[in-house]
């Protein structure tokens, strides 16, 4: 009976090997992912090269500037193990050799060409450890004219024309949104790795991955591209206007700054919306009989629809409407996440005590297995944490070794 | 060549929240098998249509969504059609579905129900809310999910309100970690020879995706990001400038970046004091900064200044519409669209994976399927059903 509780406590991932030489947003978030469902992942720093994460904070009021108290920083590589290596030095690439030998998965995230230079390319890799699964992300791709481009999420954004669509027609120049790109790419690398895991699993073969930023963000606008592709159209902006119902949208609130949605996509909803609303007089004016006609008179619309949002906070017309069988939401913000009572009750806000930050809520799994058990949920490493677990423990060197190693500057 | 999910079965009964997890999934060599209502399923009435002619199979997104896939059409609201569901569930390893929490157990279709008759069941449930929690009744799409996620309130210019994204970020990337999820269940289930139920939330997939951990950064100082236009952080060395022909995003981040970024434009003298490599100093004279880069960039392309960028290590990206993404050099080189045959919509570009695999490369196979395309082969061949009781099931509106 211990064995099968035991079994059901075992983290899916458990007992696959990362070494990850990722910085930044992207790797870090995809092997933050895989150490949140138990893989070992083991962050290679060096500190003369620190990840920027630890460097860009933001940090509590009396920590500023310490490498150890950056909250993006701890929330990209909670779970992790981290060590310190100067790849410069001939010694520290054996010692990587010896690890790679016994681990599963490599992560990289540098421009193209870093790797290489250390002397891990794929088929470099493969000599070390003939099943090892490599995944390389760089943002434009590793072959074409480009390919040595650095970029960041917010250029990829950019590049693959989202950037310029995300707005509102009568917002005349393009606005700047979140690092979205470097999420994306890190959920497909996911999928990916856990593919050429369960595929190592059934065969013995490992394999590269080539993941592309670029062309992840650009899965999710294929219909636009085909839109051009079959029909000749560059697409413009849209704002939160949808072509086929309304009213759809977001609208204003009771209160500054609040804002609620509201998404009418068929007949019994729009029914239900009026009489929830009261049956004002305009609901009958026959600009608004169907849904076409509704869509084609969508501005004037929606400003009958907002003078009722504008009674309410956001929460009431959520409750109100939801109640009613009419899909609305709260555009909340970071405050209203925080304590939002749904969130809390399924365990997806959880707080982390991170040593030199002390206890804040972060973001939890991204999503829950039945059967498996609550998260492991270790603080994110200082640098080099854990070189005598990993030199020590895992490679089987000597305390006399590591003391040598640290004092030549190899473990560094 | 088979893909890496060569002989997994898969059961997609989604709506959009799931398409993509099937596409995926299908994309990497599963055979997934998309349960339609008759008549065909309701994201065939969505946008873009081929000449803009709504028409069942003319959806150029179901045509993306659906790649590689097959089709049947069954009535899950009836007996017999939940009977054939169930069927359909033994001898398959993953189910795909969206419907409210507590709809597939009054169809006699929930995972506690169906795992019965086949323990190494997958289920993944991609949902507004979840599966458990106060909301998780509540109605919800794309844009409440994205809502709800605490995103939205930081897009968009402050003139105008609160912004979804193009297409449908929040639910691919719910679709995308559900499909990681599938994977992790198939390979755990190598060992434990149990499948699970996963459930994934937009409005959790959503709240990941913001500028760092949004209500980490809140909990450390109260701060909320309001939507900020084209200088969303404060910083003017961090934004979207016009330029000889559209526009670029400079994106410094650190000191080293700034001091490259003054190199570029020939280090002016008003901004050589060290004082400036400081982001909230930066922030505090933004005008100063502003109109030297404004005086930069316009004399130049969008073009040149993202070859220029990349010369003195500065991140500046050129602003493309969609035809200008599609038509440059590096998508061209890389061949990313590639060709397949549909037999309404004829022969389109399609997007290829991300993720190029040496071990298995992605090989697209199949564009969408029509509806019901696949009733004959999986209804007679798989299920046994001989052609007279297939007509039977055809007439009564099953299938």
């Amino acid at each position: 009976m211990k064995n099968t509780k035991d079994m059901k406590k075992r983290l899916p991932l458990q007992g696959i090997r990362v070494i990850d030489f990722s910085t930044a947003w992207a790797g870090p978030l995809l092997s933050r992912l895989l150490a949140d469902y138990g893989a070992e992942v083991i962050k290679v720093e060096s500190s003369s090269w620190l990840d920027s994460t630890r460097l860009w904070g933001p940090f509590p009021q009396e920590k500023k500037g310490n490498i150890e108290a950056s909250v993006i920083f701890a929330y990209l590589n909670r779970n992790k193990k981290s060590i310190t290596v100067n790849m410069s030095k001939r010694e520290a690439g054996e010692l990587i050799a010896k690890l790679i030998n016994i681990s599963d998965v490599v992560v990289d995230n540098f421009a193209l060409g870093v790797m290489e230079k250390w002397g891990l390319s794929y088929s470099q890799l493969k000599k070390m450890k003939e099943n090892i699964i490599l995944i390389n992300m760089q943002g434009l791709g590793r072959t074409g004219p480009f390919r040595e481009y650095a970029t960041y999420g917010p250029s990829l954004m950019c590049i693959s024309g989202m950037t310029y669509l995300w707005r509102f027609p009568e917002c005349h120049e393009p606005i700047v949104t979140g690092p979205l790109p470097d999420f994306v790419a890190a959920a497909h690398a996911f999928a990916a790795i856990i593919a050429a895991v369960y595929y190592r699993a059934k065969t013995g073969r490992g394999q590269q991955i080539e993941l592309t930023q670029l062309e992840a963000l650009a899965s999710l606008m294929g219909p636009l591209y085909m839109d051009w592709f079959v029909n000749d159209r560059d697409p413009m902006p849209q704002g939160n206007r949808n072509s086929c119902w309304a009213p759809y949208g977001c609208y204003r609130c009771k209160g500054n700054e609040r804002w609620c949605v509201i998404t009418i996509t068929n007949e019994d909803e729009w029914r239900r919306f009026c009489q929830v609303i009261g049956e004002p007089p305009w609901v009958r004016d026959p600009k608004f009989a169907s849904m076409g006609d509704r869509v084609n008179n969508s501005c004037e619309l929606d400003k009958n629809v907002e003078a009722w949002t504008r009674l309410h906070t956001p929460h009431q017309i959520m409750r109100i409407l939801q109640r009613a069988g009419v899909p609305a939401g709260v555009v909340q913000n970071a405050e209203d996440v925080y304590h939002d009572p749904h969130l809390r009750e399924r365990g997806f806000i959880f707080e982390m005590n991170q040593p030199e930050i002390g206890f804040l809520a972060y973001p939890g799994l991204v999503m829950k297995l039945s059967d498996t058990p609550a998260p492991l949920c270790h603080p994110a490493p200082h640098l080099g944490q854990d070189n005598n677990y990993v030199f020590g423990k895992v490679l089987g060197l000597s305390r006399k070794e590591i003391d040598r190693l640290k004092k030549e500057g190899i473990i560094f | 060549m088979a893909g890496l999910l060569e002989n997994t079965k898969v059961l997609e009964i989604a709506d959009d929240k799931g398409a993509y997890c099937g596409k995926i999934l299908a994309d990497l060599g599963a055979e997934v098998l998309k349960v339609e209502k008759p008549g065909g399923d309701d994201t065939r009435k969505i946008p873009p249509f081929k000449g803009d002619i709504p028409h069942p199979e003319g959806s150029l997104y179901f045509a993306y969504y659906n790649t590689n896939k097959k089709s049947i059409t069954l009535n899950i609201e009836t007996k017999n059609g939940q009977e054939i569901f169930k069927q359909l569930a033994r001898s398959c390893d993953v189910i795909i579905e969206t419907f409210l929490p507590g709809k597939m157990k009054k169809l006699g279709m929930d995972y506690q129900n169906l795992k019965r008759a086949n323990p190494g069941l997958i289920m993944v449930s991609i949902t507004g809310f979840g599966q458990t929690g106060p909301y998780k009744s509540y109605l919800a799409n794309e844009i409440i999910g994205f809502a709800m996620s605490g995103v939205m309130y930081e897009c968009g210019d402050p003139t105008n309100p609160p912004t979804k994204s193009p297409g449908q970020l929040t639910i691919d990337l719910a679709s995308t970690y559900a499909a990681a999820g599938v994977l992790i269940a198939l390979f755990n289930r190598l060992s434990t020879k149990r499948g699970c139920h996963i459930d994934v939330s937009l409005q959790e997939v959503g709240a990941m995706t913001s500028y760092g951990p949004h209500i980490s950064l809140y909990d450390l100082d109260g701060r909320l990001i309001e939507r900020g236009g084209q200088r969303q952080l404060g910083d003017p060395a961090f934004g979207i400038y016009s330029c000889k022909d559209g526009h670029v995003h400079i994106g410094v981040w650190s000191p080293r970046q700034w001091k490259s970024l003054m190199a570029m434009m020939g280090n002016p003298e008003v901004l050589l004091d060290a004082l400036w490599e400081d982001r909230l100093f930066r922030q505090d004279n933004r005008d100063v900064v502003e109109s030297l880069i404004m005086d930069f960039t316009k004399s130049l392309t969008k073009a040149g200044l993202f070859d220029l960028g990349q010369s003195y290590g500065v991140p500046c990206a050129p602003i493309h519409t969609i035809a200008e993404f599609v038509d440059h050099p590096q998508i061209k080189a890389r061949e990313y669209f590639i060709d397949l045959i549909h037999p309404y919509l004829g022969k389109i570009k399609y997007s290829s994976a991300p993720y190029r695999m040496s071990g298995k490369p992605w090989k697209p196979k199949r564009a969408a399927p029509l509806i019901g395309r696949h009733n004959k082969e999986i209804y007679t061949k798989q299920l046994g059903y001989s052609p007279k009781e297939l007509g039977a099931l055809r007439e009564s509106g099953i299938i």
